[in-house]
C-alpha cells in the first residue's frame, strides 16, 4: 500500500499501471494453480483419456478408479512391502520427531543469543550457529552418513579402547528414524528466523519480568512463548515440509524399506511403474503380473498423481494451519 | 568468591574502594543461560561442524565400507581432478545454476513488491494462493507428465499450438537443463521473507518520496530495494549455494540423462558414493565447496556497502 | 520501606552499535555513590547517554555493577537477583506483557513467587481502589487495546501491587502527550506521597526532575555531578554543568577577567565588591554566571547590553530581555512595562552571582541557599 499514491489514483497512467499489476499477479496465481488443477483433474481421468492429445480440460468420464486402485495397492501388495499408511506413519514419526526436538532446542538457543548473551560472546555464538548455513549440504553428506553408523567415529569399524579388546561405545542411528531426526535437530535457518523475531521483542518486557522475579525459563515460557506463536508457526511449517519432502537423505540412511518415509516409498513406486513402461501404452514391458493387472484395470499417470496428492496433503494442512502467522512470524534482517 | 555482606549499620565512610569486590552475574542466571544454549551448541557442534571437519579428513584417506583405512594425502583429489566426467558435471552444474538464478531469482522479489500493494484482505488471499505448497514428489510427477514426449501438455503446445517439430524436452541433451529449472522455482520461502522485509519499511519513507514527486519506479528503486537489500544478498547467497548443489530434480526427473547432460556435481557425487568411493565423493564435494565459497565471497565483496550507513 | 545506598558503583560500557567511539571508552557508571533516604523521592536527571538508566537498572539488579555495592537498609543486595530485591519498576515503554490481560500483568509477580490465589486477588482489589476510577475495567482488557496513558496506569499498578521496597521509574511519562504528561506527573507524585515508598525517578527533563524529586542527582558521562535538593543545585551548583543544566531560562555564562578590583567583560566592567573578590582566590580569568532574575537594570554603574528582542509574558507580569553581553547570549528579567530599547544597562546583584573556574569549571563562588524563614 505504498508505491501507489493514495490521491490521484484515477489518473489514466496510474490506472493502467495498477491494472497491469493486478493482471500480473492474477496471471501468476493462475499459472501457479494450474498444477493443482491438473493434478486433481488427472486423478479423475481414465487411462486412455490421459494419453490423449490435446489434453482434456475436464475429465470426460470422471472416475475414482485411480483412487480405488491406489488404495488397493496401498493396502498391501507385492509392489509395496507394507500398506501405504505404514510409510505415512514413518514420515509422521520423522517429521514430528524432528519438530519436537528441533523447535525447543533451536528457539532456546536463539532466545539466549538474543536476550541473555551480550557483546562479543553473543557475536561469536551467533556465528557458530549460523556459520553452517554457508556450507553446502553436499560436503557434509558423506561424513554425516558415516556418523549415523558409529557416532562419533566416521569410520565403518569402531576402534578399540586402547589396551583392551572392547570397542568404544558408539551411538548408532543408521537405519532408524533417528538418522533422519538427529541431524535435523539444530536448524541454522530456523535459528536465524527465531533470532530475528526475538530481537524485535523489547528488552524492557524481559526486564520487567525479571523485576517481577521470573526465572529466565519462566519468562520464556510465560511471556516470550505466547508472543512468539507466529515465528514458531513459520519455523514449524518450514521444517515440517522440509522433512516431509526430504528424499535423498532417507534414501541413503534407511536401508530397511519398511522404515522408509512416504517420499521414498512413492519414489520407488514411480520407478517401478516407469521401468515397466506403464507410461508408454504402446510398449508395455510389464513383467510383474500384478502391475500388468493394474494397467489393465486402468492405472497410469492418474495413479501416480493420486500418490502425489496424498504426499502433498500433510504439507497443505500445515500451510493452512500456519497461514495467518506467516507474515507476522518472519522478521529476518539478513545475515549480520 | 564469597558473598560480601556488610554488617548492618556500617557507615558509608567505612566502605573504601579497596574493599570493593568484583561482581559478576549471579550463578542462577549464568546456569540458565547455558541451559538454554548447551543443547543447541552440542547438536551444532556434533552434526553441524564436526561433519565438516570429518569431510576434510575423509577426503585424504582411502575410506571404504570395510577394511582398514589409511592416509593417502591428496590422491583422491588428483583422481577426481583427472576424471573427465567431473568436468562435465561441473559444466552442467554451473549452466544449471546460472540459468536458474537468472530466470527465477527476481520473480519472488517482484511478486513480493507487487503483493504489498494490494489491500490487506486481497493480499492475504493472493499470498495464500501464490504460496500454496506442492510437495516436491508431487511436483516431480506433475512435471514429468507435463514434459512427456508422447502425450505431455508441453508437447501438445509445441506441436499443435505453436506448430513446431516434435520436441525432446527432458530427452534432449540441449534442452534438459532449461526444463529442469521450472520444478525448482521456489516461491514460498523467498517471497515470504521479502514480503516481511518490505512490511517493515516505514510508510513515511514512501510518503516523503511522494512529496518529492517520486514515481513508482523511483520508489521501488530508491526505497523498497535498498531497504530489503540485506535480505536480497542473503537470499542470493542461499540461491547460489542451493542451485550449485542441485540434486533432487535431476535425480527424480532424468536421473542424469540423457547421456549425462543433466548429471550435476552432487549427482555424480552420489554415483561415487553408490560405488563406495567415499573419499573420492568427499573430495568432489570439497571441490564444489571451494567453487561455492569463491563465488559467494566474490559477490559478497561486490555487494558489501551497507545501505543504512 | 528502605534506605538505598550506592557505594562506588562502576560499570564498564557495554558496546552497542549506537554508542559512539568516545562513549565506548569511558565507563557507563564511574564510581557512583549516593544514599537515598527511606521514603524519599530522588530524581536522576542528565542528558541522554549519561548513564542514568544504567544506574536505575543497577539499583534494580537488571544490570550488574563491575564493582561497588548496593545496600538496602544496610543489607548488601549487589548480587541478589532483581526478582528477590522487592523492587517495582515502570519502564518508558510500559513493558506490559502483551499476551496477558492487565490482570495477568498484575498477577505475574504473585505467580512466580508462589503466593496464594487469595492474596493475589485481594492485593489486586486493593490496588484497583487506590488507582481509582476505571482501573478494574482497564485490567480486564488486553493490554494492546489500551491507550498510552491507560497502559501506563496498568504498568504502575503492576509495580505497586507487590508493595515494593523501592519504586523505580525510567522516564515513565515521556511517551505521553503534553497534556496527559502534566496530569500524570501530578498523579504519580500524589500517589508516591501517599505510599511513602522510596522512589528513584529517572528523567531527561529538568523540570520534571525538580517537580518529582525531594532530591535531585545530576549526572553526566557516568558520573554524578551533584546530588542534593533543588535549592542546593540551584543556589550552590558544584560546577558549571550543573549550574547551566538546572534552571529556566538557563544561566548565562560569560567569560570575564578580574583586573584592578574590577570585573571586566570585554572593555566594560563593574567594581567588584570585596567579599566576592576574596572568594575568587585571586584568579583572573573566570566564568561569570548569572541567572535571569539576578540582574538589575538601568542602574547607574551598569554596562550596556545589546537587546535582541524582548519577550513579554503577561501571565507572569514580567518580560525577558534577550541580549548579548561579551558575545554571549544573556537573558534578563525586566518589568513588563519596560519600554522597547536597543541597549540597556545591566548590573549584577552581587549576592546572586556565580563564579566558576575557567578550566576546571568548578564553582568558586555561589549565592548559597537563601534563608527564607
Amino acid at each position: 500500500m505504498s508505491l501507489f499514491p493514495k490521491v490521484g489514483r484515477n489518473q489514466p497512467g496510474l490506472r493502467v499501471t495498477w491494472t497491469l499489476v493486478v493482471a500480473v499477479l492474477c496471471i501468476g496465481i493462475f499459472l501457479h494453480l494450474i498444477p493443482f488443477y491438473f493434478m486433481i483433474v488427472t486423478s479423475l481421468k481414465t487411462a486412455p483419456e490421459i494419453m490423449r492429445i490435446p489434453p482434456t480440460l475436464l475429465p470426460e468420464n470422471p472416475t475414482l478408479a485411480a483412487w480405488q486402485l491406489v488404495f488397493q495397492v496401498s493396502a498391501g501388495s507385492t509392489i509395496l512391502r507394507q500398506p501405504l499408511y505404514q510409510y505415512f506413519l514413518n514420515s509422521c514419526i520423522m517429521a514430528f520427531g524432528t519438530l519436537a526436538l528441533s523447535l525447543p532446542i533451536t528457539s532456546f538457543a536463539a532466545y539466549a543469543n538474543s536476550k541473555l548473551q551480550r557483546g562479543r560472546g553473543a557475536r561469536w555464538t551467533f556465528l557458530f550457529f549460523i556459520g553452517t548455513l554457508m556450507v553446502p549440504a553436499a560436503v557434509t553428506l558423506i561424513p554425516t552418513f558415516l556418523l549415523t553408523r558409529n557416532f562419533p567415529f566416521p569410520v565403518p569399524t569402531v576402534p578399540n579402547i586402547p589396551g583392551t579388546e572392547t570397542p568404544f561405545p558408539v551411538i548408532r542411528t543408521w537405519n532408524t528414524a533417528w538418522a533422519v531426526i538427529i541431524p535435523g535437530v539444530f536448524s541454522a535457518f530456523n535459528f536465524l528466523l527465531f533470532k530475528g523475531f526475538f530481537d524485535t521483542i523489547p528488552n524492557s518486557i524481559i526486564q520487567a519480568a525479571r523485576v517481577d522475579g521470573g526465572s529466565e525459563f519462566n519468562i520464556f515460557r510465560r511471556i516470550v512463548l505466547p508472543m512468539s506463536i507466529p515465528v514458531f508457526a513459520v519455523a514449524a511449517y518450514l521444517q515440517f515440509s522440509g522433512v516431509w519432502d526430504s528424499f535423498m537423505w532417507p534414501l541413503l540412511v534407511i536401508q530397511d524399506s519398511t522404515r522408509s518415509p512416504m517420499s521414498v516409498a512413492i519414489y520407488n513406486l514411480i520407478n517401478v511403474f516407469m521401468s515397466t513402461g506403464t507410461m508408454r501404452p504402446q510398449a508395455s514391458l510389464a513383467t510383474n503380473e500384478q502391475i500388468r493387472q493394474l494397467q489393465e484395470a486402468g492405472l497410469s499417470w492418474n495413479g501416480l498423481v493420486v500418490l502425489g496428492i496424498l504426499q502433498t496433503i500433510p504439507i497443505f494442512i500445515m500451510f493452512i494451519v500456519s497461514r495467518n502467522y506467516l507474515l507476522k512470524g518472519v522478521k529476518i534482517r539478513g545475515l549480520k | 568468591m564469597a558473598e560480601q555482606t556488610l554488617a548492618p549499620g556500617t557507615p558509608v565512610e567505612e566502605m573504601k574502594p579497596a574493599a570493593v569486590v568484583e561482581v559478576k552475574l549471579t550463578r542462577r542466571s549464568r546456569v540458565e543461560k547455558w541451559a538454554f544454549l548447551i543443547p543447541a551448541l552440542l547438536f551444532q557442534l556434533s552434526w553441524g561442524w564436526y561433519p565438516l571437519v570429518v569431510a576434510f579428513l575423509l577426503s585424504m584417506t582411502d575410506a571404504r565400507p570395510r577394511g582398514p583405512i589409511s592416509w593417502t594425502g591428496f590422491q583422491s583429489y588428483s583422481r577426481v581432478w583427472a576424471d573427465p566426467l567431473v568436468g562435465s558435471a561441473f559444466r552442467v552444474t554451473i549452466i544449471y545454476a546460472a540459468l536458474s538464478i537468472v530466470l527465477t531469482f527476481l520473480i519472488p522479489i517482484i511478486v513480493a513488491i507487487l503483493l504489498m500493494e494490494m489491500k490487506p484482505r486481497v493480499m492475504r488471499w493472493m499470498m495464500i494462493l501464490w504460496f500454496l505448497p506442492l510437495s516436491g514428489v508431487a511436483s516431480t510427477i506433475m512435471w514429468r507428465y507435463v514434459y512427456n514426449q508422447d502425450f505431455g501438455f508441453l508437447q501438445w503446445i509445441a506441436m499443435d499450438v505453436l506448430g513446431l517439430e516434435r520436441q525432446g524436452f527432458l530427452a534432449s541433451a540441449d534442452q534438459v537443463l532449461f526444463w529442469l529449472i521450472f520444478p525448482g522455482i521456489l516461491m514460498f520461502g523467498p517471497g515470504l521473507i521479502y514480503m516481511a522485509g518490505l512490511q517493515s519499511i516505514p510508510q513515511s519513507y514512501y510518503e516523503a518520496a511522494e512529496i518529492e514527486g517520486a514515481g513508482l519506479w523511483r520508489k521501488i528503486w530508491t526505497i523498497s530495494l535498498p531497504r530489503i537489500r540485506p535480505i536480497i544478498v542473503m537470499m542470493l547467497t542461499f540461491a547460489i549455494i542451493g542451485s550449485l548443489q542441485v540434486f533432487d530434480w535431476p535425480k527424480l526427473m532424468t536421473d542424469g540423462g540423457p547421456g549425462g547432460a543433466s548429471r550435476t556435481v552432487v549427482m555424480y557425487m552420489f554415483d561415487l558414493l553408490n560405488s563406495l568411493r567415499y573419499s573420492d565423493a568427499t573430495a568432489l564435494a570439497i571441490f564444489l565447496f571451494i567453487l561455492i565459497m569463491a563465488i559467494t565471497i566474490t559477490y559478497r565483496i561486490l555487494f558489501k556497502e551497507d545501505p543504512d550507513s | 520501606m528502605v534506605r538505598v545506598e550506592l557505594k562506588h558503583i562502576t560499570r564498564k560500557y557495554q558496546a552497542t552499535s549506537e554508542s559512539s567511539e568516545e562513549d565506548a571508552k569511558r565507563p557507563a557508571l564511574d564510581d557512583v555513590s549516593m544514599t537515598i533516604e527511606d521514603g524519599s523521592i530522588v530524581s536522576i536527571v542528565g542528558p541522554s547517554g549519561c548513564g542514568k538508566s544504567t544506574l536505575l537498572k543497577t539499583i534494580a539488579g537488571l544490570e550488574y555493577a563491575d564493582s561497588g555495592q548496593i545496600l538496602y537498609n544496610n543489607v548488601d543486595v549487589t548480587r541478589i537477583e532483581p526478582g528477590q530485591r522487592g523492587v517495582g519498576m515502570v519502564f518508558q515503554d510500559y513493558a506490559l506483557y502483551p499476551t496477558m490481560k492487565g490482570k495477568g500483568n498484575l498477577h505475574y509477580y504473585f505467580e512466580v513467587h508462589q503466593r496464594t490465589e487469595a492474596e493475589m486477588e485481594q492485593r489486586t482489589r486493593e490496588i484497583a481502589q487506590i488507582m481509582g476510577v476505571g482501573f478494574e475495567v482497564l485490567i480486564g482488557q488486553k493490554t494492546d487495546t489500551l491507550s498510552g496513558g491507560e497502559q501506563q496506569r496498568v504498568a504502575i499498578g503492576r509495580c505497586i501491587v507487590r508493595d515494593p521496597y523501592v519504586f523505580l521509574m525510567d522516564e515513565p511519562i515521556s511517551n505521553l502527550d503534553a497534556k496527559l504528561r502534566e496530569r500524570t506527573r501530578i498523579e504519580i507524585k500524589k500517589m508516591l506521597r501517599k505510599f511513602k515508598v522510596t522512589t528513584v525517578y529517572v528523567t531527561h527533563d529538568q523540570q520534571e526532575a525538580i517537580f518529582m524529586g525531594d532530591r535531585i542527582a545530576v549526572m553526566r558521562k557516568g558520573k554524578v555531578e551533584q546530588y542534593g535538593t533543588f535549592d542546593d543545585l540551584y543556589f550552590t551548583p558544584a560546577n558549571l554543568f550543573v549550574a547551566t543544566f538546572i534552571g529556566t531560562p538557563p544561566m548565562s555564562v560569560i567569560p570575564a577577567v578580574v583586573a584592578n578590583g574590577r570585573l571586566m567583560i570585554d572593555q566594560a566592567g563593574w567594581t567588584l565588591p570585596d567579599e566576592i573578590a576574596a572568594a575568587l582566590n585571586g584568579q583572573s580569568h573566570l566564568r561569570f554566571g548569572m541567572r535571569a532574575e539576578g540582574w538589575e537594570v538601568d542602574a547607574p554603574d551598569g554596562i550596556p547590553m545589546e537587546v535582541r528582542y524582548i519577550d513579554r509574558i503577561p501571565t507572569e507580569q514580567a518580560a525577558f530581555a534577550h541580549g548579548t553581553l561579551g558575545g554571549i547570549s544573556v537573558t534578563v528579567i525586566i518589568p513588563i512595562d519596560h519600554p522597547e530599547v536597543t541597549t540597556m544597562r545591566v548590573t549584577p546583584r552581587w549576592d546572586q552571582t556565580y563564579f566558576f573556574d575557567a578550566t576546571t569549571e568548578t564553582a568558586l563562588r555561589t549565592p548559597g541557599v537563601p534563608d527564607l524563614f
